[in-house]
C-alpha cells in the first residue's frame, strides 16, 4: 500500500499531466497510446465477433441458424428497401438522390469499430477515423445498408465516438411511415431497447409500422432505417402514446460503418 | 536497464488489459458487463504491490487510457482512482488493523464507492462548466452504479479467496 507522501506527490503529478493535457503537450504520449489501444482492441473487437459467429455456426442449430441469419438479412434489406419505397411516392427527386448517395456522391468515411467506452451506464462505440479524416460533430452514422445506428458526439484527430441509438441519453426525431407521417422522438432505453415518444394520441400507430429519421434531425439525412414498431403503449389521462420500436441490427455485432460528412 | 524493462511491461500490460475491457469485455452480456477490469485490477495492485511506483505507473497508465478514450472531463479518471486511494489508505491506516475478509470487503468497497462518487462529481462539476459530452443524470448514474460495485465486490473477493488460497502473500499486508 503506498504511503501518503507517494499519493501526495501522485496528485501534483496527475494536476500537472492534466494541464499538459489542456495545453496540448501530452498529444504525442497520447498518440502512442492512441496507436496501441486501436491496434490491440480493434483486433481484440474483430477476433470475438469471429469467435461469435463461428460457435454460431457450429451449434446443434447449425442449418437453422444460417437459415436466419440469411432471412434476417433479407428482411433487414426488404425492410429498408420498403421504407425507401414508401417515402419515395411522395418525394421523388429528393429521395433519388438520397437512395444513392452513398454510390454517387461518395460522402461517406468508412470506420471500423475499435470498441467501446469502458462505462456499462454509456453506450457510445469508438471508431478508427476522427477529424483528420473528415469526421464531424453531429455526423450520422450508418451501417453498410443504411441503417441507422447512432451519432457523432466527440471527434478527435484519427479517433470519434459515437452514442448509438440505445443509449440512455440518445434522443433523434424520427418518422413513422403511416398515412399521416406520424412525427416522434427515438429515444434509447437501458442500453438495450429504442422507443418512440412524443405521439399525440390522434396519431394512428401500428405494430409493423416502420420508422425512419426525420428531416429535423441535425446531420442526420431524412429517411434512414431506423427499425420497426413492436408494441404501442398508450395510458389513460396521457397526452402522448409511446411505441416501442426493434432496431433493424444488433448494433454489439457491427464491424464496420459509414460517418456521413455534413454536406452529404 | 532492469527497472526500464519493468516500467515497459507495466505500460504494455495495462494497456493490453484496458484494450482487451474496450474491445472486448465491454460487450459482455449484463452481469458481466458490470466488472470493471481496470478497477478491479488496480484495487489487487494496490495490496500486493510493494513497489509504490509501480502502482502509481499503474494508475496513471489506466487512467491516462480511460481518460483519452472515455467522453467526461479529461483526467476525471486519474483523479478519481487517486482519490479512492487516498480514502482507502486512509481508512487502512485509521481503523483497519487486522487480516480478515471482512477488512478486505470494507477496504474494497470503500475504494470502489468513493471512486464512484469522486468521478461523479468532477464530471458534474466539468460538465457545468465545461459542456462534457459525458451528460450524466444522479439518476442514471445510481441505477448502474450500485450494479457495477457489487460486481467489482463479487470479483475481488473471488480473486481475494484465491489468491489466499495459492499464495501467502497476502498474510503480510495487513500488519
Amino acid at each position: 500500500m503506498p504511503n501518503a507522501k507517494t499519493i501526495f506527490l501522485a496528485f501534483l503529478i496527475t494536476i500537472f499531466l492534466i494541464i499538459f493535457y489542456f495545453f496540448g503537450w501530452l498529444s504525442f504520449p497520447e498518440k502512442i497510446i492512441n496507436f496501441f489501444v486501436s491496434q490491440t482492441s480493434s483486433l481484440i473487437y474483430k477476433s470475438s465477433n469471429s469467435a461469435k459467429n463461428f460457435l454460431g455456426r457450429w451449434t446443434n442449430y447449425r442449418d437453422f441458424f444460417e437459415e436466419n441469419q440469411q432471412c434476417s438479412r433479407k428482411i433487414s434489406i426488404l425492410a429498408v428497401n420498403q421504407s425507401e419505397l414508401k417515402e419515395l411516392k411522395e418525394e421523388n427527386q429528393i429521395l433519388r438522390a438520397q437512395l444513392n448517395f452513398l454510390k454517387e456522391e461518395k460522402k461517406y468515411v468508412n470506420a471500423e469499430i475499435i470498441g467501446k467506452i469502458p462505462d456499462s451506464s454509456i453506450n457510445i462505440l469508438i471508431i478508427n477515423k476522427g477529424s483528420d479524416d473528415g469526421v464531424d460533430n453531429d455526423a450520422a452514422v450508418i451501417s453498410g445498408n443504411g441503417v441507422l445506428i447512432g451519432k457523432i458526439v466527440k471527434v478527435k484527430g484519427k479517433t470519434s465516438w459515437v452514442r448509438i441509438l440505445t443509449d440512455n441519453q440518445s434522443k433523434i426525431a424520427a418518422t413513422v411511415l403511416n398515412s399521416g407521417k406520424t412525427i416522434g422522438i427515438v429515444k434509447g432505453e437501458y442500453n438495450l431497447r429504442l422507443k418512440l415518444i412524443m405521439v399525440p394520441l390522434t396519431e394512428k400507430i401500428q405494430v409493423g409500422d416502420q420508422v425512419v429519421s426525420s428531416a429535423i434531425e441535425n446531420g442526420v439525412p431524412k429517411g434512414l432505417a431506423i427499425g420497426q414498431i413492436e408494441s404501442i403503449e398508450k395510458e389513460l389521462f396521457q397526452p402522448f402514446q409511446t411505441a416501442v420500436i426493434k432496431p433493424w441490427l444488433d448494433f454489439n455485432k457491427i464491424n464496420i460503418v459509414a460517418v456521413l460528412k455534413s454536406d452529404s | 536497464m532492469k527497472h526500464v524493462q519493468k516500467i515497459l511491461f507495466q505500460i504494455i500490460f495495462s494497456l493490453t488489459i484496458f484494450s482487451f475491457e474496450i474491445g472486448f469485455w465491454i460487450f459482455l452480456p449484463p452481469p458481466l458487463r458490470y466488472i470493471n477490469l481496470t478497477l478491479v485490477l488496480v484495487f489487487l495492485f494496490i495490496f500486493l504491490s510493494k513497489n509504490d511506483w509501480l502502482t502509481f505507473l499503474l494508475i496513471i497508465t489506466f487512467g491516462l487510457a480511460n481518460d483519452f478514450y472515455s467522453t467526461g472531463f479529461f483526467g476525471s479518471y486519474t483523479l478519481s482512482l487517486l482519490g479512492a486511494l487516498a480514502i482507502t489508505y486512509w481508512i487502512l491506516n485509521n481503523f483497519l488493523t487486522n487480516k480478515t475478509t471482512l477488512s478486505f470487503l470494507t477496504l474494497a468497497a470503500a475504494n470502489l464507492i468513493s471512486f464512484k462518487i469522486i468521478y461523479f462529481l468532477i464530471n458534474i462539476i466539468a460538465g457545468l462548466k465545461l459542456s462534457a459530452v459525458y451528460e450524466i443524470s444522479f439518476l442514471n448514474f445510481l441505477n448502474y452504479a450500485w450494479k457495477e460495485i457489487i460486481m467489482d465486490i463479487v470479483i475481488l473477493l473471488f480473486l481475494f479467496f484465491l489468491i489466499r488460497i495459492f499464495s501467502k502473500k497476502l498474510k503480510t499486508i495487513f500488519l
